[in-house]
């Protein structure tokens, strides 16, 4: 599994469907966990334009802002 | 708030829902070599991973890792000898070609055949990357050449390369010209120096052409068959003849916009204007000093300079001491570079390159084609730029002197302005269709000029290698 980068970066491919995400980064030593959840509207920190790609495929793609 | 990028992601949830971690590495390290050769790759200290290349084509060797920082690329081989190391610090998602860690030059030409045989040349050299050749006796002994463009072809690979610093030793000359008589006496000529026939058929050329490939020359000092003045120097077309066959020489019109030869019919008469671009087919050679026996046995020709133009003379008596000139039909001998190539240590990996260039003259649109082991560049493929080309400033590019045609090359990837400019002073192989009787040169500056064709100047040697 990769670290966080800009772009973020989660490896896969397949169909780009954008989308606003908020991101909340909880970390744990040297590990993190990345929870994301689907947003309609900007906000103030941690949001995100990305490619959601659908999880039966086991993709997911999130592009910086 | 920013994310904290030096953390290495364990689990994804996506609306409350864990994420299935996507399987893969971010990071790809790509590194290649000769057969046999094993490729250990470290992190921090440890060897994390070990592939040994291809046992009969070497070749490439990826490893996906996961971490970021600088890993080390030690290749070794089957004694388990470090060839070399090398260092690539992996931190953006991708792919990281790490290339070999020896330079172009440790490696053997009949090496650089295996690996561009296996089409990774690219991945373990880079373009500008060079090499001094070495071989006593060969006008190309102590050249530098730089990678100049590596090529794909079906899964294999070629490189071309040129010479560093221009080569300026020998008689590299474009002057192809038209003296034809304009009086009533054969004392008084013309010498119209004059691009006609471009690169395709320039003198300049026929150093980089093989034995027994045809030449066309400029009709120098021909006289036409119903001239009635007293002739003194050059020849009657009817009395020009091969040295060693005895055969008529042959005499074409050349179409510079459809880059045709149209052979003439004999007896010539009436002579054309200055203008008229004539090609004989063959050209003129010195054989030196020759035996009576041997002037005998053959048609020779003497030589008179005559307003700056090379004048020959059909020879009927034998002088001995003289300088003696054949005129043959074909190549007689390698043209310099040619030989040179042909006689190198890599001389059986070479591969012609396939150019193009103006047909010569003021015309516009023509470019002809040809085949050669040695050539030199056009300005598009050093500049990217063409007669038609619109520059960032908003002005064609002829003001800045590239009156080269369109579809000579494209721009090789190795050229910036420090490659562009070493070897500075060259021709190129791009007639300059401003006027008819200039090439285009590229200059200290590493700027485009046009210049006459009489001029002497070095040329830069380059060559193809599968």
């Amino acid at each position: 599994m990769g670290k966080i980068r800009n772009p973020l970066i989660v490896v896969g491919g397949g169909e780009p469907n954008f989308a606003l995400y908020h991101i909340t980064q909880v970390i744990n030593g040297n590990n993190c966990e990345l929870q994301i959840v689907d947003i309609t509207n900007e906000q103030t920190d941690n949001y995100y334009i990305g490619e959601n790609i659908s999880q039966n495929t086991q993709q997911l793609y999130i592009v910086d802002k | 708030m920013a994310l904290d990028t030096t953390k290495k992601v364990t689990k994804i949830s996506y609306n409350g829902v864990e994420f299935p971690l996507p399987e893969g590495s971010p990071y790809k390290i790509t590194t290649a070599e000769l057969p046999n050769t094993t490729i250990e790759l470290s992190f921090g200290g440890s060897v994390v991973s070990t592939k040994t290349t291809d046992a009969t084509t070497g070749g490439k060797v990826s490893f996906n890792v996961n971490d970021s920082g600088t890993y080390t690329i030690r290749a070794l081989d089957s004694n388990n000898t470090e060839l070399w190391t090398n260092t690539v610090t992996v931190s953006d998602n991708g792919e990281y070609i790490v290339k070999s860690g020896k330079a172009l030059s440790s490696y053997t030409f009949a090496e650089w055949h295996t690996i561009l045989q296996g089409g990774y040349f690219s991945i373990m050299f880079s373009l500008k990357d060079s090499f001094t050749y070495s071989q006593s006796g060969n006008i190309l002994h102590n050249h530098k050449f730089f990678v100049e463009k590596i090529t794909q072809v079906g899964g294999k690979e070629i490189v071309d390369f040129r010479m560093a610093n221009k080569y300026s030793g020998g008689n590299y000359n474009i002057f192809p010209y038209i003296a034809w008589v304009t009086s009533s006496s054969a004392s008084s000529w013309t010498s119209n120096y004059r691009s006609f026939g471009g690169y395709k058929y320039s003198a300049m050329r026929q150093r980089m052409m093989e034995i027994g490939e045809d030449v066309y020359s400029q009709a120098t000092g021909i006289l036409p068959d119903d001239y009635s003045g007293t002739l003194t120097t050059g020849i009657k077309f009817s009395d020009l003849k091969y040295t060693d066959t005895g055969l008529a020489c042959s005499i074409y019109s050349y179409s510079s916009s459809a880059d045709t030869l149209t052979l003439l019919n004999a007896p010539l008469t009436a002579a054309p204007s200055n203008t008229a671009i004539m090609l004989i087919k063959g050209y003129f050679k010195s054989v030196g000093q020759i035996d009576e026996t041997t002037f005998n046995a053959g048609v020779y020709y003497t030589a008179t300079t005559v307003s700056s133009a090379t004048i020959y003379t059909k020879a009927t008596t034998y002088t001995s001491g003289t300088t003696y000139y054949g005129l043959y039909e074909k190549l007689q001998e390698d043209g310099i570079f040619a030989g040179a190539l042909k006689t190198s240590n890599f001389a059986s990996y070479l591969v012609k390159f396939s150019d193009s260039a103006s047909a010569g003259g003021t015309q516009t649109s023509m470019v002809s084609s040809f085949s050669d082991y040695a050539d030199i560049p056009a300005v598009e493929e050093i500049t990217g730029v063409n007669r038609n080309t619109t520059l960032m400033s908003g002005v064609s590019a002829q003001n800045i002197g590239a009156y080269n045609l369109a579809g000579e090359g494209t721009k090789k990837p190795s050229y910036d302005f420090s490659v562009q400019a070493t070897g500075s002073d060259y021709w190129t192989r791009s007639a300059a269709s401003n006027y008819n009787y200039t090439f285009c040169l590229i200059a200290n500056s590493g700027g485009i000029y046009s210049y006459g064709v009489i001029t002497t100047y070095g040329v830069r040697l380059g060559f193809r290698l599968q």
